[in-house]
This record gives C-alpha cells, sequence and structure tokens, in this order.
C-alpha cells in the first residue's frame, strides 16, 4: 500500500533526480553554444532603416567572397515582402558571415535545414557565422510575421561544390546574369512563364509592336517577386491597404508629372494614406533603390501594360528606360516626400 | 399584497446570490470569457486547414484576411478569455476559502472597465485597423484604440489582483497567527506574481505603443518593445496556467476521492513560480541580435529552474491519484488508473489537461534550450508547442472547472455529462493530432502564423514536402471544430437550463489535505508573502537590470508601418 513515508522518499528522489537532469540540461547547452554559438546573431553594429541606403554596405546587398575559397560574406536587406538578395550562392564549407537587417518591419531569416534563424529588426544588424556542410537548395523563409504578403516572403541559399562550374553552367543557360547571386536571377524567369509571364498581347499597338522584349519578361518576373503580394497577381490590389494598378497607373502617366512621381515611388517608396476612384489605401509603399534601374524600369513598363492598362496610355506614352532611373536617384526623397509630389498632381 | 406583487421569477433569481454576492459578478466574468472563447474556437479550424493547404478565408466576406482571423483567434482565446475567466475564477475562490466579501462596487467597476476594453480592441480589430497579432511587435502599428482596450483589459486583471490582496490582508487582521487556507494562498501568489510580471507589458502599451499610435512620438524602437512585451509574455503563460493549478491542488484530488498529499510542498511550488516565473523572458528572444549572448544564458538556466515547481506537481498529483486509485481498489503498476473517477466530466477533463502538458512541457524544454530554439524558432512548432499548453492544459482545465462552476454560481444542473465528456476526450484528441502534426510541420522549417495556402503563383508547392503533418494538422482542427459545438452545447444548456431551487448549493470540492502540524513553523515563513514578493522583485531586477538599462540608453527609434 502506498504509505505517507513511502510517498516522501519517492519525492526527494523524483525531486533529486530533476535537479540533477536541469544541472546537465544546462552544461549540455553551454557546451553545444560552445562548440558551433557563431549562428546565434549578435549585433556587432546598428543601422537607422530610414537611411540604409547612406549606410555603406545595405546599400548594396549581395555576396562578396573573401579570399576564395576561404570565407564569403551575406549583406542581406529584408523588406515587406522580399529579400535582398533573393536568391544566395555559397561554396560548400565556406565559412560565411551575414549580416542582415530589416528597411521596415521586424522580419525572420530561417534557412530550412540549417541553424539560421535570426529576428531581423530594424535597426539591428544581426552578424553571424555559418559554413554550409552539404550542397543544395535551401529554401530561405521570413518566419516573422510582416503583414499581409507574410506567406511569399521567401527565397533560396544554394550550395555549390565549385562556385566558376556553377556560373559557368548558369552563364551558359542565360546571358541575362551579371554578377553571381544578385536579385532575381534571369534563371528563374522560364520556370515562372507558365503562370505569371503571359503572351503579349495583340500586334498593330505602338508598343506591343516592341515585343516580345526583355523588359516584359524582366517586369513579370520582379512583379512576381516583390509586388504580388500587396498588388494580387490581378492588379487588384487590397481593399484599405494596397492601391490598384490595373485602371489607376495609366492615370498617373497621364497628367503632368506623374512620370517622375512613378520613378520616385519605386525608388523611394510612399508613406502616407492616399485615395483612388474615391477609396482610401493606408498601406506604406516600401522603397525598391535596392533593384536595379533596369529591373525597375521594366517593372514599371510591365504595370503599365499589362492588365488591359495598355489601352488606356495617353498616345505619346514612351517606355521608361533605365537611364531615366539611373537619372532619378540623382535627387533622393523620403516616402514622406514622395506622398507630397503625388498630391501635387492634383489626381 | 404588497410583497406579491414582486413577480416571482425575480425574487427567486436575487435569492441566488443573497448569500454570496460574488456569485453573480463571477458568473459575468466567466460566461463573457467563454463567449470569447467560443468566437476564437471557431477561427481556429480556418487556421490549422490553412497549414493543410486549404484555404477557407477567400470564402468568408467578414473577415478580410487570415491575419485578421489569426489576430482575432490569438486576441480571444488568449488574452480575453483567459483574463476574464482568471478575474471571475481566482476572485470566486479566494472569496470563498476565506469566507469573505469582495467589495461588489469595485468587482462590478473591474468588469465593465474589462468590458470597455475588450469593446474597444475588437471594434479595433473588426475594422480590420489592427493586423498586428496577440503579440503586436511594433513598427506593425495597430489603431491606439487596440492597444488601449487590451491595456484596460490587464488593467481590470492588476485591479482584481489588488482586490484579492485586500481580502486576504482584511483576513489576516481577523484572524492574527493563523495560516492562510491553502486555496487562497496558491491565489494570493499568482497575484502576486502576476502583479510584478506585468510591468513589461503594461509599460510597453503605456510609455511605447500609445503615445506611438496616437501620433505623439514618430517611433519606436522594436527591440525595447519586444523585451518589455516578453517580460511580461513568458510569465503570462503561469498567469494562465496556476489558476488550473489551483483546481488541480485544491479539487482535483477530491473529484476522485482522494486527498492532496503535501500542503507545505504546494506552497512551496507556488513560491517558486512566484521567484522564478519573471525572470525567464529572454529565452523568446534568442534570436534577437541586440541582447548579450550571456543574458540569453542566464535566463535559460533560469527557464530550467521554473520547469523543477511543475515536476513538483507532476509528483504530487500523480501520488494523490494514486493514492485515490488503489484506496479504490487498483493494484499493480498501472491499475490504479482505471479506478480514478472517469465517468465525471470535470474529473476527465482535467485529467486531459495534465496529460497533455506533459508533452507541453517536454517541448517547452526545447524551446527554452539555447541551442536548440535555433531549429524550431517562429516555425510551426511554437503554436504546435502552446496549444498543447494554454491550448490544451489551461483550456481543458478551465472546461473541466466551468463543469462544477457553473451548476455552483446558477443553481442549474450541468446540461450533459455525457456530452461534457465526449467534448473533452474530442478537444484532447483533436489538440494531440493537430500539435503532431504542427510541431512536425515546424521540424520541417515551415513558419508560423504564415497564410501558406494562399501562395502566390511562382512559390505555389514550397512548403509541400511534408504531406503528413500537414494532413494531421488540418485533420486536428476538424475534430476541434466538433468538440468546440459540442463544449458549447453544454455550456449554454446549461446556463438557460431550469434553475433547481430546493437544493442545497452544488458544492466547491474541496481537497482535504495530509496534516502536516510538525511543519507549521515553515508554514509560518511561508505566509510571509510580502518577502518573498521582495525577494522575486530583485532576482527580476537582476536578470532584466543591465539587459534593459543597456537597450533604453541605446534607443533608436523607427517609424511605424501598416502593412495589409
Amino acid at each position: 500500500m502506498l504509505n505517507y513515508e513511502k510517498v516522501n522518499q519517492y519525492e526527494f528522489l523524483w525531486i533529486s533526480f530533476f535537479l540533477l537532469m536541469s544541472v546537465g540540461h544546462i552544461v549540455l547547452i553551454a557546451y553545444s553554444l560552445a562548440l558551433e554559438g557563431p549562428h546565434i546573431a549578435t549585433q556587432v553594429t546598428r543601422a537607422k532603416p530610414t537611411e540604409l541606403l547612406e549606410q555603406g554596405i545595405f546599400a548594396n546587398p549581395g555576396v562578396t567572397y573573401l579570399e576564395r575559397p576561404n570565407r564569403a560574406e551575406v549583406v542581406g536587406v529584408a523588406q515587406a515582402f522580399a529579400f535582398s538578395p533573393a536568391e544566395i550562392v555559397l561554396e560548400k564549407d565556406v565559412e560565411t558571415t551575414f549580416y542582415l537587417t530589416s528597411r521596415d518591419v521586424i522580419h525572420g531569416y530561417h534557412v530550412q535545414g540549417s541553424n539560421i534563424n535570426a529576428e531581423l529588426i530594424p535597426g539591428e544588424v544581426s552578424t553571424f557565422q555559418y559554413t554550409f556542410n552539404r550542397t543544395g537548395e535551401f529554401r530561405l523563409a521570413c518566419n516573422q510575421y510582416c503583414g499581409i504578403g507574410h506567406q511569399n516572403m521567401l527565397a533560396k541559399i544554394i550550395v555549390v561544390d565549385d562556385l566558376d562550374e556553377y556560373q559557368t553552367a548558369q552563364t551558359a543557360s542565360t546571358t541575362a546574369m551579371t554578377t553571381p547571386a544578385t536579385n532575381t536571377p534571369a534563371e528563374a524567369v522560364s520556370s515562372t512563364s507558365d503562370t505569371t509571364v503571359t503572351t503579349p498581347p495583340a500586334d498593330g499597338e505602338m508598343l506591343v509592336s516592341a515585343a516580345p522584349s526583355d523588359w516584359h519578361d524582366i517586369g513579370a518576373q520582379v512583379y512576381s517577386n516583390n509586388c504580388v503580394s500587396c498588388h494580387q497577381a490581378t492588379g487588384q490590389g487590397i481593399v484599405g491597404a494596397f492601391p490598384p494598378l490595373a485602371g489607376h497607373t495609366p492615370e498617373l502617366v497621364s497628367v503632368e508629372g506623374g512620370r517622375e512621381y512613378l520613378k520616385n515611388l519605386v525608388l523611394y517608396g510612399l508613406q502616407g494614406s492616399i485615395g483612388v476612384d474615391g477609396a482610401n489605401y493606408n498601406g506604406i509603399m516600401p522603397a525598391w533603390s535596392q533593384l536595379s534601374d533596369e529591373q525597375l524600369a521594366s517593372t514599371l513598363n510591365y504595370v503599365l501594360t499589362e492588365w488591359g492598362n495598355e489601352g488606356s496610355l495617353p498616345a505619346d506614352f514612351e517606355l521608361f528606360s533605365a537611364g531615366e532611373l539611373a537619372e532619378a536617384r540623382g535627387t533622393q526623397h523620403t516616402g514622406i516626400e514622395v506622398y507630397d509630389i503625388r498630391q501635387q498632381l492634383g489626381l | 399584497m404588497a410583497v406579491s406583487s414582486v413577480p416571482t421569477s425575480v425574487r427567486v433569481k436575487s435569492d441566488v446570490y443573497v448569500a454570496h454576492p460574488e456569485k453573480k459578478v463571477t458568473l459575468y466574468f466567466v460566461v463573457t470569457g467563454f463567449v470569447a472563447l467560443l468566437i476564437g474556437a471557431l477561427i481556429g479550424p480556418l487556421q490549422a486547414l490553412n497549414y493543410a493547404g486549404i484555404n477557407v478565408y477567400q470564402y468568408l466576406p467578414f473577415l478580410k484576411s487570415y491575419y485578421q482571423g489569426l489576430t482575432l483567434h490569438g486576441v480571444l482565446n488568449v488574452l480575453v478569455f483567459t483574463t476574464f475567466f482568471i478575474c471571475g475564477w481566482l476572485l470566486y475562490i479566494p472569496a470563498r476559502s476565506l469566507d469573505k466579501r469582495p467589495s461588489m462596487a469595485m468587482a462590478w467597476t473591474i468588469y465593465w472597465i474589462m468590458m470597455g476594453g475588450l469593446g474597444m480592441a475588437g471594434v479595433a480589430i473588426i475594422a480590420n485597423t489592427s493586423n498586428v497579432l496577440y503579440t503586436f511587435y511594433p513598427p506593425l502599428m495597430g489603431h491606439w484604440a487596440f492597444y488601449l482596450g487590451l491595456a484596460l483589459v490587464v488593467v481590470g486583471s492588476l485591479l482584481t489582483g489588488i482586490e484579492v490582496v485586500r481580502m486576504w490582508l482584511s483576513w489576516k487582521r481577523e484572524n492574527p497567527g493563523k495560516i492562510t487556507p491553502l486555496p487562497a494562498y496558491m491565489c494570493l501568489l499568482t497575484w502576486l506574481m502576476w502583479l510584478l510580471a506585468s510591468l513589461g507589458l503594461v509599460s510597453e502599451v503605456v510609455f511605447l505603443l500609445l503615445p506611438w499610435s496616437m501620433g505623439l512620438v514618430d517611433g519606436v524602437d522594436p527591440l525595447l518593445a519586444r523585451t518589455l512585451f516578453w517580460f511580461t509574455g513568458h510569465p503570462i503563460v503561469y498567469f494562465w496556467l496556476l489558476p488550473a493549478y489551483v483546481s488541480w491542488y485544491a479539487m482535483f484530488p477530491k473529484q476522485t476521492g482522494g486527498e492532496l498529499v503535501s500542503d507545505p510542498l504546494t506552497r512551496l511550488v507556488f513560491i517558486f513560480f512566484l521567484l522564478f516565473s519573471t525572470p525567464v523572458g529572454l529565452h523568446h528572444q534568442f534570436s534577437d541580435p541586440g541582447i548579450t549572448p550571456a543574458w540569453k544564458l542566464v535566463h535559460s538556466t533560469l527557464t530550467s529552474l521554473v520547469a523543477v515547481p511543475s515536476l513538483i506537481t507532476a509528483f504530487t498529483i500523480g501520488a494523490s491519484l494514486e493514492k485515490a486509485g488503489r484506496e479504490n481498489g487498483g493494484r499493480g503498476l498501472l491499475g490504479w488508473i482505471p479506478k480514478l473517477n472517469w465517468r465525471n466530466a470535470s474529473f476527465t477533463a482535467q485529467a486531459l489537461a495534465m496529460f497533455s502538458f506533459i508533452f507541453g512541457g517536454a517541448g517547452g524544454v526545447v524551446n527554452a534550450s539555447f541551442g536548440l530554439n535555433a531549429v524550431v524558432h517562429n516555425t510551426t512548432w511554437v503554436p504546435g508547442h502552446f496549444h498543447l499548453t494554454v491550448g490544451s492544459a489551461v483550456k481543458l482545465s478551465f472546461f473541466g472547472i466551468a463543469f462544477w462552476l457553473l451548476p455552483n454560481l446558477t443553481r442549474k444542473k450541468l446540461f450533459s455529462n455525457g456530452m461534457a465528456l465526449a467534448s473533452s476526450w474530442l478537444w484532447f484528441v483533436g489538440m494531440m493530432v493537430f500539435s503532431v502534426g504542427m510541431h512536425w510541420q515546424g521540424i520541417l522549417a515551415v513558419p508560423r502564423r504564415a497564410h501558406v495556402s494562399n501562395l502566390s503563383a511562382n512559390l505555389v508547392g514550397a512548403y509541400s514536402d511534408g504531406v503528413i503533418p500537414r494532413f494531421l494538422t488540418g485533420f486536428g482542427g476538424v475534430i476541434l471544430l466538433f468538440a468546440v459545438i459540442l463544449f458549447f452545447t453544454v455550456f449554454f444548456g446549461t446556463l438557460w437550463g431550469k434553475r433547481v431551487h430546493n437544493e442545497d448549493e452544488v458544492e466547491i470540492p474541496w481537497a482535504p489535505a495530509h496534516a502536516t502540524p510538525s511543519n507549521n513553523r515553515i508554514l509560518k515563513v511561508m505566509d510571509h508573502v510580502f518577502i518573498w514578493w521582495a525577494f522575486s522583485a530583485f532576482i527580476v531586477a537582476a536578470a532584466y537590470g543591465p539587459t534593459l538599462f543597456n537597450i533604453i540608453t541605446n534607443t533608436m527609434r523607427v517609424p511605424g508601418w501598416k502593412l495589409w
């Protein structure tokens, strides 16, 4: 029979056992950190999210291969709802240092099958080291809720045996790739063409006569990677938050100053409540200046010609060029200034 | 005659509450909490189906997005339901245990403050202005009414705690030299823990979020906000769990015909929780770069310590049950288990709650391990974990409590013991299946809180690797839907049932404790609760001081965003 003396004895054993377990647990944690602690993000420096463009390293996110084949550095920026770079190519067994931050809200940085799992907090720079010891393609996901398009905030890390071999193979398959592992590799275009890239509409239209064009493919690619979460595949946007692009954007190039506004909008973002067709939209447009001039110009052209927008364009409309975007980079604006520019359009 | 002109129903209705007016306000708290749970829990299966790849949200015009639904689900289930239920439960039990009346004016004021807060936050969420989830990390910016509303709910809970402390002080004055009865002692320590632990959340809302969302300041430091949030965010789980422990220790053994094996050890458990619930929050921030790894390790260590009182609880309650089972004729190693009171829904719900908590606790140890956390942090593992702890251990305990508390408060019979039993089992099984799926998907690095059933066209298939865990998650959600329907049939069936007037009050199942007279001196030391409270404040200051000082002296304010 169970009596109280026995209960007390057992209880003493039980508690002693778990106190020992706890001590062992803590020792093991300390040991594992000593062994492979560098994957834990620490803060080496800070970066103002509103001034990332001037902050040296974050103006040009990408991968740098230092003293190959020993070390590599990844400089990454997260913003709603995309990572830049969106594809990172690394060599196996190379110690890689990551410097990551966010331009807007808190994002997560979790690489499938690895110990990389950091919070990217605006204002903080998450710094850590990691060495991939197997090759393959690893999913990189934002695992911190960041808004309506959170689920689409995905990128990838490709680990290869030999970088030169990989790059040669890539260059052979596509000519559009300029540097390794910057965002939106052209290679991905073919894989998405069946879903997001539609064939150009009928002949005879002034614009489409220039197609099949690179800008359409590049624009479609950038749009599906970066814009679709908010503005949707249909270009209809999200009620109350993100304005429709279908039907609305041709209006913008038709008014005086609209063309300048659109360039500033994609480069520097917009902050403030805007009205489109009597409805208000309160979401915030992030800045996309980390994309190339060609990518931005192509995306503007893509948006202006999709979803039947093309038919509403003014007769004298000309496609945006990379040069125009490069020029617009000369005068920097804040998202609030871009909002003022929009208010002056007299829509 | 003048007297007979009072309608019988009115007179009889008030009779129910004459002896114990606190019953009425308790009933209001409890029922409001459960109505919130009903709405929140009905949204739950949508979340589960999302992780099974099925997007139901597109068919629901009243929810504008998955994230709005998730905000409602989280806020209603873990902030509103728990706080309302606990304010009723942990006001009623000390009142009955001490045989004191709370100030009814105060109790009703608290109730209406909390209702006002609930209304504000509810409207803010429904109007799609505050899809920031129940963690509301800035710089995602909700409407100020959302923050103010939630703050009022918390303020209500703090006032309830103060009212309980006041009742206890007055009991102490009337009973000098006497030891506080065990149920009241447990409630008191829970409230003292919460009065300290809530400081983080209260200061986050008052000093950071409210001025910022009202436009009085132009930004907020996200790391400071997160740190203050988790200062409260971890102990808040003990604020949910300890009221269940009150029932597990003070009533549950009685419900199967047994007694509590140790009174002093029970008090020790609650002192442990008072001391170590709060200085552990940094284990939620292992992945935050701005906090020194050394302090994260300290909090990781302290988290191991706070597991100890739960392990003692497992032993003490287990021993109480085993003793009861053996006295009912149970033989052999596990033969005492079938001899327990499994036909009683209140007992069964709480026994299943405890069983779930074994797995919840084990997963929690993984989360709190600094190194292992990197594998599961912010994946579906985490909601998988807390659906076992708060979603099963706490919720099922509160269900079990409700099965006797409602008849006790209203003098109405439980609508159906069989249906109550079925709802408890279904909830338990549903949560288990759901959680296995969620833990499993988490190990496959599927992010939590993501509308994965609505990926943009170029990403479809990104998470197709976990077919079995996806199915389990969705299937668990469907089982839970049936559990919800059954439970609330019992709940409202009881509430709208016929009053039974000619019988005595349904008794509170106070469990007798095994007498331990030799330990009287220890009990007296334990009764100096304010000294323990001061100790606890000291530990918290030591564990958080340097980190908070460092963050506050290096703040960087960033602008807010509304991205939904």
